[in-house]
């Protein structure tokens, strides 16, 4: 059942510089349907544009950045409601109660002057209709006890608590509504290893007790092998490839995923590991075509001038790239 | 030039620079004056505005137009030399207190927070009254600018502190650089827009403390500044005669050197801002 | 008396670190009797987590902070408190560093090429005007870019990756004994890493370079050094060959540490929960052993006393686990 899509989707930052106007195209028509109950991984580097896809797929959008095509679309008991129809208090009701947002480096949303205690109670009381003190006291400690945090980071203060237990209470703030959707950007990305493997395990538990959806952005591939269902993978503000993580791993077939699935260093593997040649391309002057050819090494003469779709090659997995559209006598 | 133009795309600038352009234009007139500003009765007095005198004469005797030449000249160079002088003394304190650190620091930053807090004003008005009569303006200049560096001081030596930890830093010692090249070549750049913009600022100051100063009859009247000219049509009673010329023509003209030199000092200080300048770095190539 | 080829020797370092105010002070002690050597040729991994002191450690070595205690030895020579101006620029010389940011590494109001012309200048290794051109191209050939590519551009015109490539043939152009390379690639894009930690394995096998590679990275400390020594809260908690250190970990730390890397392998997904510390500060003031409170192994005595260096099967280990079953024991 999906629960989520876009349909060519196409956000870009318009930037002025002394009297220079410039389109940053960060999100280049993007079409996906993410389901319930499941792990939505969203894999690229740095500048493909993945934050601004949830972002857009957030309806958080700011000037410089303006949505120029498309659609999303979320399914709301049952019916399909495009997010940009909506008004700001609808919006407003959406957000948090039926979608949460995890942005990069939530730590610091934490309010440091007040008790983690009251950023809860402050939360609960601005997004919903609990009117017993009582009542939402209890549904913080269960909250807690329910993802595994202990009851006592309710009375400190954010910067008593280190990096990885603050994500975490940041993670628990955005869950305790229990919204059918969580986007999380990079929720682990500025933490230790160790701190990581706990962050990562709080959203699997939170996802497997809620049964509700998580859409997870980040570059770490082992983290999406831990945790994502699905991987779709981002390149140059396009999704170049889209399968189950099984598949992602051991039968990548576009030529950027290969590359990083065999870069990927591990332990007990002292093989020597090559890195893709040439640098991610600029967002306003990407290449033309398919935008991974200067850097492809199966590159052909067709791949400069057509731009590949999306195509579902085998079950479940989608690729754009001309050496399968080809093949399919597309 | 490039730089010029660039600057000449924002609005803010352009008025700016225009007035200037205008009142320094003035300034050069002066140097044409057919008329000694500090002798008085030169010509028919209390005339209002006409073709002979642009802004009438006034009741001393002297024609409005070109003494007002004078007096933004005068005005200038007093407020150029003030801000001159501190931001110099500003830079040197700011550079060296903010590099060190230690004891250094310490005792600089004593000596600035007691400038800090002394009240200006009074001082001021103490000095003029000692020496006012034999107050040249580049005097004034000097003592103006005494007491102006200290704020600015304080805000260079933060700016140094934080790039003292920026990696850059590590990276420069490891190329070799010794601690002078890196001051003025590493740190310098990021320094400059807050000088510019404090440039300006203070030499505003100065003009205000100048008028301010003449107005209460404590700098050399004789010496035709924007202060001197206020001060004279005050005390002649220029409103309630109807010599409206007289009192009006300083006052604008005072305005418009307050409000172009604003406008310069915002927009020169946003075209300098180390972000900006990072922005436009990309744009310029492209 | 130390070894022929041992590059650099580290003894008894510590750093403490005083916070607070007049009132109330807190000692933290970042850097916490530290001792390790480093041959030549050889990579060596520095590893830990943020606030194990692994950065304080370079930085000592560099000459950024003065130790607290302890002694610094580069080819024999003490060069802590080193007040000799032409023995520290030699130090300078043969001893360079990369950071972890490329964006910050250089100003971002001068041209990149600069640095390059100055490092050159600076330590003499050509005044000539051509010749330093031609240095520079060839420490910027051996990084894979060129000097046509980067001249005349601002840090903002490049990307991580080329930021920091350009860093290491900056920090190459001197012909360094021994490389410091403080997270190198953390910040850069995943799939341009390697080709950044294949330079590190190139300098030491073609030109004998040394390098101290810090990180929290194991799995790129697995590929690319010979030697390993974990960091937790300042004190290295277990010390040995790579292949040991990270296939048989013996510290419960270097256990955890390893069991929480997200392998990428969608096979090996983590299986049990760990406990995380709610605050840092209060393990750096812990008495005794430091992981003491999140230790699955944890025994009376470790919460009291600090264990010492124990060596077993050649590596060494700060655990009481093996104090009985040690082969020699270093109180």
């Amino acid at each position: 059942m999906t629960i989520l899509k876009t349909e060519n989707l196409k956000s870009f930052y318009i930037l002025d510089i002394l009297g220079i106007k410039q389109s940053v195209m960060a999100v280049n028509d993007i079409s996906i349907e993410i389901k319930e109950n499941e792990i939505y991984g969203i894999a690229g580097e740095s500048g493909c544009g993945k934050t601004t896809l949830i972002k857009t797929i957030y309806g958080m959008i700011e000037p410089p950045l303006n949505v120029m095509d498309g659609r999303v679309l979320y399914s709301i008991d049952g019916k399909l409601v495009d997010i940009f129809s909506l008004d700001e208090e609808e919006l407003r009701r959406l957000r948090w109660e039926y979608v949460s947002y995890i942005p990069q480096g939530s730590m610091s949303v934490l309010n440091p002057v007040t008790k983690i205690s009251d950023s809860f109670w402050d939360f609960i009381k601005a997004h919903s209709n609990y009117k017993d003190k009582l009542e939402i006291e209890d549904s913080i400690k269960e909250h807690l006890n329910a993802v595994g945090l202990p009851l006592e980071v309710l009375n400190a203060y954010p910067h008593q608590l280190s990096g990885g237990m603050r994500q975490r209470v940041t993670i628990a703030l955005a869950t305790i509504l229990k919204p059918k959707i969580i986007i999380a950007d990079e929720p682990s990305t500025a933490l230790d290893v160790v701190a990581q493997r706990a962050v990562i395990q709080l959203l699997k538990n939170i996802q497997q007790t809620q049964k509700n959806t998580i859409i997870i952005v980040t570059h770490d591939m082992g983290v999406h092998a831990n945790i994502s269902d699905r991987i779709a993978m981002m390149y140059a503000g396009k999704i170049i490839e889209e399968a189950k993580t099984e598949e992602i791993f051991e039968n990548p077939l576009h030529p950027y995923t290969k590359y990083l699935i065999r870069s990927l260093p591990k332990i007990g593997d002292k093989s020597y590991k090559v890195s893709a040649p040439g640098s991610p391309p600029s967002l306003i002057n990407p290449p033309t075509g398919c935008k991974f050819h200067p850097r492809c090494d199966s590159f052909k003469p067709e791949c400069k001038k057509i731009e590949p779709q999306l195509i579902e090659i085998s079950k479940d997995h989608k690729v754009a790239c001309l050496l399968y559209s080809k093949e399919m006598g597309q | 030039m490039n730089l010029l133009k660039d600057l000449l795309r924002d609005g803010k600038f352009k008025f700016g620079f225009i007035t200037l352009c205008i009142l320094l234009f003035l300034v050069i007139l002066s140097f044409f004056s057919p008329y000694n500003p500090t002798i008085w009765n030169v010509v028919p007095r209390d005339l209002p505005p006409s073709i002979k005198h642009i802004f009438g004469t006034n009741s001393q005797g002297q024609d409005i137009f070109w003494q007002i030449t004078f007096a933004i000249r005068n005005s200038l160079i007093i407020a150029s030399i003030a801000a001159l002088f501190s931001r110099i003394i500003a830079i040197i304190i700011g550079l060296v207190a903010g590099y060190r650190g230690g004891r250094m620091d310490r005792v600089l930053m004593s000596i600035n927070d007691s400038f800090l807090v002394l009240p200006l004003f009074p001082i001021l008005i103490l000095i003029s009254t000692l020496i006012k009569g034999r107050l040249s303006f580049v005097s004034l200049g000097l003592i103006l600018g005494v007491f102006g560096w200290s704020w600015d001081a304080r805000v260079i030596r933060s700016q140094i502190l934080s790039l003292r930890e920026r990696e850059f830093t590590f990276t420069a010692v490891l190329s070799g650089s010794k601690t002078l090249h890196l001051v003025f070549k590493e740190y310098l750049p990021f320094v400059i827009p807050i000088i510019f913009s404090t440039i300006i600022n203070n030499m505003s100051w100065a003009i205000g403390m100048e008028i301010t100063l003449a107005i209460l009859g404590l700098s050399n009247l004789e010496i035709p500044t924007l202060g001197t000219m206020l001060h004279w049509a005050i005390s002649y009673q220029a409103m309630l005669l109807g010599l409206w010329w007289w009192l009006l023509t300083p006052v604008v003209i005072s305005v418009f050197l307050f409000v172009s030199l604003y406008l310069l000092s915002v927009s020169i200080s946003e075209y300098l801002d180390p972000r900006t300048r990072i922005q436009r770095i990309g744009i310029v190539k492209e | 008396m130390k070894e022929n080829n041992e590059l650099l020797r580290i003894e008894g370092l510590t750093k403490v670190f005083s916070l607070g105010s007049v009132f109330s002070r807190i000692r933290i002690v970042a850097v916490n009797n530290v001792s390790f050597g480093i041959n030549s040729p050889e990579i060596f991994t520095l590893a830990g987590e943020s606030g194990s002191g692994k950065t304080t450690v370079a930085r000592i070595i560099l000459g950024f902070i003065e130790p607290t205690r302890g002694s610094i030895f580069y080819r024999g020579n003490k060069i802590t408190n080193l007040k000799d101006i032409e023995a520290r620029s030699l130090f300078r010389k043969e001893v360079q560093a990369i950071f972890q940011n490329p964006f910050e590494t250089f100003n971002p109001l001068r041209k990149v090429n600069e640095y390059l012309y100055e490092t050159c200048w600076n330590f003499n290794v050509s005044r000539n005007r051509n010749e330093i051109d031609g240095i520079i191209d060839e420490a910027l050939k051996a990084v894979g870019l060129s000097l046509e590519e980067v001249r005349d551009k601002y840090p903002g015109e490049f990307s991580g990756g080329q930021l920091q490539r350009i860093s290491v043939a900056r920090a190459l152009i001197t012909k360094p004994q021994l490389l410091i390379a403080d997270e190198p690639v953390s910040m850069v894009d995943a799939s341009l890493r390697m080709s950044i930690i294949n330079l590190f394995k190139e300098l030491k096998e073609k030109n004998n370079v040394s390098v101290i590679y810090i990180t929290h990275d194991l799995a790129t400390a697995y590929y690319v050094s010979e030697r390993i020594a974990i960091m937790f809260r300042g004190e290295i908690v277990e010390t040995g060959p790579v292949e040991k250190v990270l296939m048989e970990p013996k510290h419960p730390y270097t256990m955890l540490l390893k069991e929480s890397i997200p392998e990428p392998d969608p096979k090996m997904k983590w299986q049990e929960s760990i406990r995380l510390t709610a605050s840092e500060e209060e393990e750096y003031l812990r008495k005794g052993c430091k992981f003491a409170g999140r230790c699955p192994y944890v025994m009376d005595i470790c919460r009291k006393e600090a264990p010492g260096d124990t060596v077993v099967d050649g590596v060494v280990v700060k655990c009481y686990l093996y104090a009985s079953k040690s082969e020699k024991t270093i109180a």
